[in-house]
């Protein structure tokens, strides 16, 4: 690549300032004073090759005040096509490369060809200035060397150091070996340290959680016991305050009860007014007596009237029957009458029986004869009788005949005509046959004769036998029945009176009486003794229940009545009666009192009785109820101690307790230990990311050294080769001594066989000399192809002529790589002028960049 | 004859810290340890189990809370009221030697048997009529590290009906993360007579031998994301043609990871919250998810994704927990960056001229070399442990994905 011209548009006081035709040199030197643009050219042309930088004219230092901001490089590439870099900035950067027939956008990006070439690697290697010819700077250095030394100029690659400088970062970010600043893993080993502790803590306080609940349950018990000693002391106390009176009540109680138990031993059941009772009793057995003696009485008396006489009960048993049979020997004339009245009826009877019979029988009724009188049957005899009355049988045939008689004449006479007398006759022959079959002699029934059987029926009567002969026979038969019945009745009551008298007589005899009136007079009276006699026994069986039930009354009230005499006589045995009602009373009074005082007691100061027995069980165990002042004050203290002990306890209770909240907020062990395994996880993460990124660093490094290795040597070579043209062999070669990290390399440089730091012992000449064969060794590195020129400014001020000269041979060693030097020194223009180079004069500046202005 | 049914369930760690830093979560984890040992006992009951044995751990160590002293005799006693005998063992967590909350506990007082000393004892498992169903061979731990074989003292036995062995034990080959406390081998299990070995301490349910049958029942809840997926308790059911095992899970809250890998489509928030709702719901249909179960979520975010910008850093991890948490509805979402690269392709610049080649080159000569990867291992280790063989393991772990992060690291845009 080789410049050939620039045509300066504006950029910083530079403009309308156009040069060409320089592709043939070799060496172009530009001349001009100070200020008179040369470093403003050297701005330019990086601009033309990597674009604006800044890209914002208001920002970037080279533009001017007005007009276009920008130009043209003219350039030959290394196939002899010329090409020209257009770069414009108004609002935005513009750029175009124009080729012979085609053209391509830039925009603001570098020259494609530059590729792998950054803009601080061409400031700092192909175009520089008298302060870079010092040293190189670091991060050139490094990102040169990576390329040339570690990796070839591959431009896809970043820079391995670079690489590793990123990778080392990030592991250092991760994980220290030193302690130097706060890496992932210490900061997770702090956290995890912490929760380690917490989990130990809480391990501890878990423990210490069982433990406070041992002591705990220990200091209840002990509480409890101090509390239960503390109570009672208390409650003896109290006791003793308290029921110190109830104490003196029940004594009193106690007095009065033994005083009454010695007058009277056992407990008073005596009536409330002993005398007054035992009137009562006596008066009650008196009474009871009396009534008794009268129930009896009424009963023997009612008992008496129950007793009747078996003749007396006799009569008034057989009383219906005497009383029948005086009423049969009243009504004897009565049947006496009646028998004559039968007797009549008999022979009444009879006499129209033996009438009929006659009528009949043409004799009187024989005895004999109700037999066949009773089988006569009056039916079949009126059939048989019906049956031989013949003569009353005619009459109807002369009736006949005159009916047809009369017939005729009323047809004739009544009608007329020709055929009626025909008629007329035919009639009367009917009516005359009809008479005639009637009187015809007919076959007769039973015969009357057999139809009265056995009965000798008069023979007239049976030769003309009639209705009237069946009347007679009926008449008959009725009158032998009522003669029949009349006897009956007659013998009926001639039977009556005889078993009515001899029942009557026998019945006198047994009763020894002698008549009937006399009977009926005995059976009255018996009956009312008698009726008597069952009132009387039905009131006995209460009237001796009632007797019995008072003469129990009235024992018992005798029994009470001694009773009580007796139990008052043995009270004072030989003292009377009143002595003994005196001292039952006394007792009394003695009791009552007590009891009195029990209930006062007992409403003061709760159960007196209880309170006595349980001091008395107190006294047997040695804690008598009732203190002395000695044993009170002992008491008193051995409370105060208890109260004061107790304090304490709930004092280290409270303690606990608030020990125990406390360790229980706490996190729990497996909350700290699972987190904390967790970030033992990230640790152990952290720790492998870190080496691995560490071992990714180290590989590029070793990568590196092998790079360094197989290229180094010709770049020193190089650079040794440039340094001993320009020094005229005084310095042999170069050498990098040390390098590590991001610092610049330490170079050395052999003179006389003996290596010499690079550094302040030399000249700045010295320096800058073996800077620029530094960096010509290392453009010839980076950029073996492209050729691209060199640009220094002002870079020989401080050359003395010998390497001045020195540098001549030297540029010709550069292989057809041009080279621009800018000279404030005419003198040192025609020097370069005078072996070939085309001098260049900078213009008059027109004006001056907009940030000077 | 009705068959012998028990229910083997171990490793309650009943009061045991829940890792996480959300105290609700540590809370409901602690409340779903007593819930699923309800849920055992009901299982228990339902299932007319002979017997409920529980295989060492009940408790997670000897600070047992209070109030769990108090419910626990209550719960077991209903399993015990209803005619099933409970038998625990007692493992290295609860050893039975010494004073402790052991003997706090007013245990139920029939059908109830803690072995906490070493000597196998044995157990007869008799139904109310007096039928003897089985017999059951238990030994405990008297310290809290037991460093004998157990099994090894567990009696030759032989009898008409089954026996099982009771033991906190850890069978060789099945160490994961547990301490070896009375170590044995499977065939320490095999030749003594019995028809099931009824095992505790590994945290998951794994039959450890066919014949004869020997299980880790597996932890009873789970407790952190070392403890994923469903836990709960073996159904053992001894049939003619010996035991059959199913796992019945009971754990009401569920530990679950979920990696997400395949993030190259991803290229917002938004897309990869819904890719994480996908994966969740198919993980949500699995076998062994109980309904309502609840769930802690650790999301693992790996591999490529031109979104990885976004994701990395502890703060756009939270973010994004946070609104999984919220999307998802679930009790708590943990996300983690484990290694989101950009899209980058590692086989491009193997083997290259330039020092990303040489890296990666490095890298694979490391996984190889131990004496290289030592060598290239950083002077100081954070977290390398000691033991040379670990250590070595640990070298080569920071190895795995290192080359992708490099690439990305290398090619990253200037400035980033």
């Amino acid at each position: 690549m080789r410049l050939d011209g620039w045509r300066i548009d504006g950029f910083g006081g530079l403009a309308g300032w156009q040069v060409e035709a320089l592709a043939r040199h070799e060496l172009i030197v530009v001349c001009g004073p100070n200020e008179s643009g040369k470093s403003t050219l050297r701005e330019f042309i990086a601009t033309a090759y990597f674009g604006f930088a800044p890209a914002q004219r208001e920002l970037n230092p080279f533009a001017p005040a007005d007009g276009r901001f920008g130009g043209a490089l003219q350039l030959v590439d290394d196939a002899g096509e010329r090409l020209s870099i257009e770069r414009e900035l108004r609002s935005a950067p513009r750029g175009r490369v124009y080729r012979a027939t085609t053209h391509d956008d830039l925009a603001n990006r570098p020259l494609p060809a530059l590729a792998g070439i950054s803009r601080p690697v061409y400031m700092d290697l192909h175009s520089l200035g008298l302060d870079d010819l010092l040293r190189v700077d670091s991060s050139t250095w490094q990102s040169v060397e990576d390329r040339l030394l570690a990796g070839s100029a591959l431009a896809f690659l970043r820079s391995a150091a670079d690489v590793r400088r990123g990778l080392d970062e990030e592991a250092a970010a991760l994980w220290r070996p030193d302690r130097r600043g706060q890496p992932e893993a210490r900061r997770l080993r702090e956290r995890i340290s912490g929760l380690r502790a917490v989990e130990r803590e809480a391990a501890a306080a878990r423990r210490r959680l069982d433990d406070i609940d041992v002591e705990l349950t220990a200091e209840r018990e002990r509480e409890e016991h101090l509390r239960r000693t503390g109570s009672a002391l208390v409650a003896r106390l109290r006791r003793h305050t308290d029921l110190a009176p109830a104490l003196a009540a029940w004594r009193d109680v106690e007095r009065l009860r033994a005083e009454a138990a010695a007058i009277l031993p056992r407990d008073d059941d005596f009536p409330g007014d002993p005398a007054d009772a035992v009137d009562r009793r006596r008066a009650e057995a008196a009474d009871a007596e009396r009534a008794a003696t009268a129930a009896r009485r009424h009963a023997d008396h009612l008992q008496a009237l129950a007793d009747v006489p078996d003749t007396v009960r006799l009569l008034a048993d057989r009383a219906g029957q005497l009383r029948e049979l005086a009423a049969e020997e009243a009504g004897t004339a009565d049947l006496r009458v009646a028998m004559a009245t039968a007797e009549a009826a008999v022979k009444a009877r009879r006499a129209e029986a033996d009438r009929r019979a006659d009528a009949v029988l043409g004799r009187p009724l024989e005895p004999d004869d109700r037999a066949a009188l009773d089988a006569v049957r009056t039916a079949d005899l009126r059939a048989a009788v019906t049956a031989a009355a013949v003569p009353v049988r005619r009459s109807p045939s002369y009736i006949a005949a005159a009916a047809a008689l009369v017939s005729a004449l009323l047809a004739v006479a009544g009608v007329g005509g020709r055929t009626l007398p025909a008629l007329a006759a035919v009639a009367l022959a009917g009516v005359a046959a009809l008479i005639a079959r009637s009187t015809a002699p007919r076959r007769t029934g039973p015969s009357v004769a057999a139809a009265v059987g056995r009965l000798a029926v008069a023979p007239s009567r049976l030769a003309m036998p009639d209705a009237a002969l069946v009347a007679d026979i009926d008449g008959l038969h009725a009158a032998a029945a009522e003669s029949d019945a009349a006897a009956a009745e007659l013998h009926r009551l001639r039977t009556m009176a005889g078993t009515r008298a001899t029942r009557l007589q026998e019945a006198l005899r047994q009763l020894g009486l002698t008549s009937a009136g006399q009977a009926l007079q005995a059976v009255d009276d018996a009956l009312i003794r008698v009726a008597e006699a069952r009132k009387a026994g039905e009131q006995l069986s209460q009237t001796i229940a009632d007797a019995d039930r008072l003469a129990g009354a009235a024992v018992a009230a005798a029994g009470r009545r001694d009773a009580l005499l007796i139990k008052l006589q043995a009270v004072r045995p030989g003292d009377g009666l009143d002595a003994a009602v005196s001292a039952v009373l006394t007792a009394r009074r003695l009791r009552t009192a007590a009891d009195e005082r029990l209930r006062s007691a007992n409403a003061a100061f709760g159960d007196v009785a209880t309170i006595a027995a349980e001091a008395a069980e107190d006294e047997q165990n040695g804690t008598p109820l009732l203190l002395d002042d000695a044993a009170l004050a002992q008491l008193d203290a051995e409370r105060a101690a208890n109260a004061t002990a107790l304090e304490e306890l709930q004092h280290r209770r409270g303690a606990l307790v608030s020990e125990r909240h406390g360790v229980a907020s706490l996190p729990g062990v497996a909350d700290a230990a699972g987190e904390a395994a967790v970030y033992e996880e990230r640790l152990a993460a952290a720790e492998y990311r870190r080496d691995r990124l560490a071992m990714a660093s180290s590989i590029l490094l070793r990568a590196e050294r092998q790079f360094r290795e197989r290229h180094g040597p010709s770049f020193l070579t190089a650079a040794s080769a440039y340094l001993s043209t320009i020094t005229g062999g005084r310095y042999e070669r170069l050498l990098i001594a040390e390098h590590s990290g991001t610092e610049p390399p330490r170079l050395e440089v052999v003179r006389d066989g003996r290596p010499v730091p690079v550094g302040a012992p030399l000249s700045r000449g010295t320096l800058e000399q073996i800077y620029v064969a530094l960096r010509l060794a290392l453009v010839d590195e980076v950029d073996p192809n492209r050729l691209l020129p060199l640009f220094l400014d002002e870079a020989l001020v401080n050359w003395d002529d010998d390497r001045v000269d020195g540098l001549l041979p030297l540029l010709s060693a550069l292989q057809g790589r041009q080279a621009l030097f800018t000279t404030c020194h005419p003198a040192m223009a025609a020097r370069l002028g005078a072996i070939g180079a085309a001098v260049i004069a900078t213009p008059d500046l027109p004006r001056l960049p907009a940030h000077v202005a | 004859m009705r068959p012998l049914r028990v229910i083997h369930a171990a490793d309650c760690h009943l009061d045991a810290p829940s890792r996480s830093l959300a105290r609700e979560v540590r809370e409901r984890v602690e409340q779903s340890a007593r819930t699923a040992v309800e849920r055992l006992v009901a299982l228990a009951v339902d299932r007319e189990a002979d017997a409920l044995l529980l295989a060492g751990d009940l408790f997670d160590r000897d600070l047992v809370r209070i109030p769990t002293e108090l419910w626990l005799p209550e719960v077991l006693g209903e399993a015990t009221a209803s005619g099933v005998t409970v038998i625990a063992v007692t493992g290295n967590h609860d050893p039975g030697g010494g004073a402790g909350p052991l003997d706090r506990i007013g245990w139920p007082e029939a059908r109830f048997h803690l072995v906490r000393d070493r000597t196998p004892r044995s157990i007869e498992l008799r139904r109310d009529d007096g039928e003897l169903a089985g017999i059951v061979v238990a030994a405990g731990h008297e310290t809290p590290r037991e460093r004998d074989n157990l099994v090894a003292t567990f009696p030759t036995v032989a009898a008409d009906v089954p026996v099982i062995g009771l033991v906190h034990c850890q069978v060789h080959g099945y160490e994961g993360e547990h301490d070896r406390y009375a170590p044995c081998t499977a065939a320490d299990l095999a030749g003594r007579g019995y028809d099931y070995w009824a095992l505790g301490h590994v945290h998951t349910a794994v039959g450890v031998s066919a014949e004869p049958a020997a299980w880790y029942s597996g932890c009873l809840q789970g407790r952190h994301f070392g403890e994923t997926g469903a836990k709960g308790a073996l159904d053992v059911e001894f049939g003619p043609d010996g035991p059959t095992v199913e796992f019945r899970p009971l754990a009401p809250v569920r530990w679950q990871e979920l990696v997400l890998g395949d993030l190259d489509d991803i290229a917002d928030t938004r897309g990869l919250v819904e890719h994480c709702e996908r994966a969740f719901e198919a993980l949500a249909r699995e076998r062994g998810v109980l309904p309502g179960q609840d769930w802690v979520l650790r999301v693992r975010l790996k591999g490529r994704t031109p979104f990885y910008a976004e994701l990395r850093g502890a703060e756009a991890a939270d973010d994004l927990a946070l609104a999984l948490r919220e999307r998802l509805q679930i009790l708590d979402v943990e996300v983690r960056d484990e290694g989101v690269t950009p899209p980058v392709d590692v086989a491009e610049h193997e083997g290259q001229p330039h020092v990303l080649g040489a890296a990666l080159e490095l890298i694979r000569q490391g996984r190889f070399d131990e004496r290289l990867l030592e060598e290239m291992a950083p002077t100081a280790l954070a977290g390398a442990p000691a033991d040379p063989a670990a250590r070595a393991a640990y070298l080569r772990a920071l190895l795995d994905g290192l080359d992708v992060e490099i690439v990305a690291a290398m090619l990253e845009e200037q400035g980033r």
